[in-house]
């Protein structure tokens, strides 16, 4: 098995003539916070939606811990370790919190439809003990009060809490965060960098797309910047804050913006 | 009219709006699940009834395991639709995957007609047909058969829907299939799920009202007809509002004929659904099918 628990190999992406993505060659190391930076439209997103499965790649390569998952569809790859949180929560409205949580058990679960339907007792039983385990992970994110709660009545900084505790209820190897500090207020920010220490410690690489450069740069051992599509620079935060190419793109944005 | 006719009226109309409550549990699950209104789910009722009747009085098996396989084999019927019909065609709009199920109804009609011929039969009763009184109104005991399945079915799919995890999972793909494949869910096999379950409960509900009302291999039309009504009186959102429209429709057609007045009389029973329809899609004004799912 590889030291990386994902690699991409010259993976590109082509909406109709729009190259999103181009060429990219990333290696993400095992039990480490790596992020991946750059300006609107440079291309974050759609990596993270190619490596969970939700787009396929027009060519190139995805490694997950040395397999080949290019055509995969998403709901298998969630099912062998890869989690993602969307930017907009994307919750189960109409679900309570703890139903949402639940949900992330689903490739946990052993059930067949028939025995669901037949055997109530043992389905209900197996229901039980799912949202015991649930609770434990309302309660690593600070939810285990709001576990009755309808899940859009939370607020916005707890919804996204919500959505990291449904995918760590996946049992990830790999947890993607889109934008997890989008939205947030400062004090909020903070204990989402708690928390994601928290997630590494229990042995889960965490993988996250972020406009917050502090967040980042307190967080992230290795920074990956795109721009336009291509990778521009990768090295850990004191390498990217010298680096020209960076500064240049940062500073067009301000400028712009 | 006196109260003992009301209550005769009402009971009948509670009957027959059990039967349209199953029908539409049928269209509720599979629209919450894939958007699509399936309009071959009068059919699943009217197989129930005819395969029935045929093992029952054609091959001689038994009640209990006849009716056990008159289910099974719809419900098989309901997987092989999803899959041939629906799956194949899965980069269709949704408006054409309604008329793919038309078209499946017309055949499944057609076909039972060629096999089973065009006469209505009659399975035997369940338990006899020795009507009980109950506050002076009459009521039979396949009437009660077909009240009592209904409130069973509808008890065990709301379990099953939550406090089951494939219930859970079902849900989550119904309200967003996207954030419900990140967590490890098929919407394939939820949908899957879906028709299947909603042939069994189709089929359920053909095979005890048979001995009651009849059937034969169109009945599926206007049944079908009655449960769209029902369902969309909860927006094809709710199972326990689209068992209530159910009923609610079953009433009030009873009690028309029973005022036997003006424009209530029995043989304008079938047009107060589709005037109900008309009603429902005016004060919906359009919400209904255009509602997309929150991703």
């Amino acid at each position: 098995m590889s030291e990386y628990i994902l690699q991409t190999k010259g993976l590109s992406k082509i909406f109709g003539g729009l190259v999103a993505l181009d060429k990219i060659d990333m290696e993400i190391e095992k039990g480490r916070i790596s992020a991946i930076i750059g300006p609107n439209g440079a291309g974050k997103t759609t990596l993270f939606n190619l490596i969970a499965g939700v787009y396929s790649a027009t060519s190139g390569e995805i490694l997950f811990q040395g397999m080949r998952v290019n055509s995969m569809p998403a709901h298998r790859r969630a099912s062998i370790g890869v989690a993602r949180t969307f930017q907009h929560a994307l919750l189960f409205g109409n679900m309570t919190v703890l139903e949402n949580v639940m949900t992330g058990q689903h490739p946990r679960s052993q059930y067949g439809f028939l025995e669901a339907a037949f055997r109530l007792p043992k389905s209900y039983r197996e229901e039980r003990k799912i949202s015991l385990e649930a609770i434990k992970y309302l309660n690593l994110v600070g939810l285990g009060m709001d576990k009755d709660k309808e899940a859009l009545s939370l607020p916005l900084g707890r919804q996204k809490l919500l959505a990291i505790a449904r995918a760590l209820a996946t049992e990830p190897k790999l947890l993607l965060l889109d934008e997890p500090g989008a939205g947030l207020t400062t004090l909020e920010k903070r204990a989402l960098s708690d928390l994601i220490r928290r997630i590494i410690d229990m042995g889960i690489t965490v993988l996250l797309v972020e406009h917050d450069m502090p967040l980042v740069m307190g967080l992230a051992e290795k920074i990956i910047v795109l721009d336009s599509g291509q990778k521009i620079a990768e090295g850990d935060a004191n390498q990217i804050q010298k680096d020209e190419r960076v500064i240049a793109v940062y500073l067009g944005e301000e400028v712009e913006g | 009219m006196s109260v003992d006719q009301f209550l005769q009226y009402l009971i009948s109309g509670i009957t027959q709006g059990s039967i349209y409550a199953l029908v539409a549990l049928g269209f509720t699950i599979i629209y919450a699940v894939t958007r699509v209104i399936n309009f071959a789910q009068g059919e699943f009722v009217m197989l129930g009834g005819m395969l029935s009747f045929l093992l029952i009085s054609s091959f001689g098996i038994p009640l209990i395991p006849s009716l056990i396989l008159a289910v099974l084999f719809t419900a098989i019927i309901g997987a092989i639709i999803y899959l041939l019909a629906i799956r194949t065609a899965k980069k269709a709009s949704v408006v054409s995957l309604i008329i793919i199920t038309i078209g499946v109804s017309i055949f499944i009609r057609g076909f039972t007609r060629e096999f089973l011929g065009v006469d209505s039969v009659r399975p035997p009763f369940f338990t006899g047909d020795e009507s009980l009184t109950i506050f002076g109104a009459l009521i039979r005991p396949q009437a009660l058969w077909i009240i009592g399945t209904t409130i069973v079915v509808t008890i065990i799919l709301h379990l099953f829907l939550s406090r089951t995890m494939m219930g859970n999972a079902l849900k989550a793909s119904a309200i967003s299939t996207r954030a419900a494949a990140m967590v490890g869910i098929d919407s394939r096999v939820m949908a899957l799920t879906a028709f299947v379950i909603a042939a069994v409960i189709g089929s359920i509900g053909g095979a005890v009202m048979a001995p009651l009302v009849l059937t034969s291999y169109n009945v599926g039309v206007m049944l079908g007809l009655k449960g769209f009504v029902s369902a969309s009186i909860g927006g094809f959102k709710s199972p326990i509002i689209s068992v209530i429209g159910g009923i609610t429709i079953g009433v009030i057609e009873s009690l028309a004929v029973g005022i036997n007045w003006g424009p209530f009389t029995s043989s304008y029973k079938d047009a107060i659904a589709i005037v109900a329809l008309l009603i429902i899609l005016l004060i919906r004004s359009g919400r209904l099918a255009l509602e997309e799912r929150a991703d």
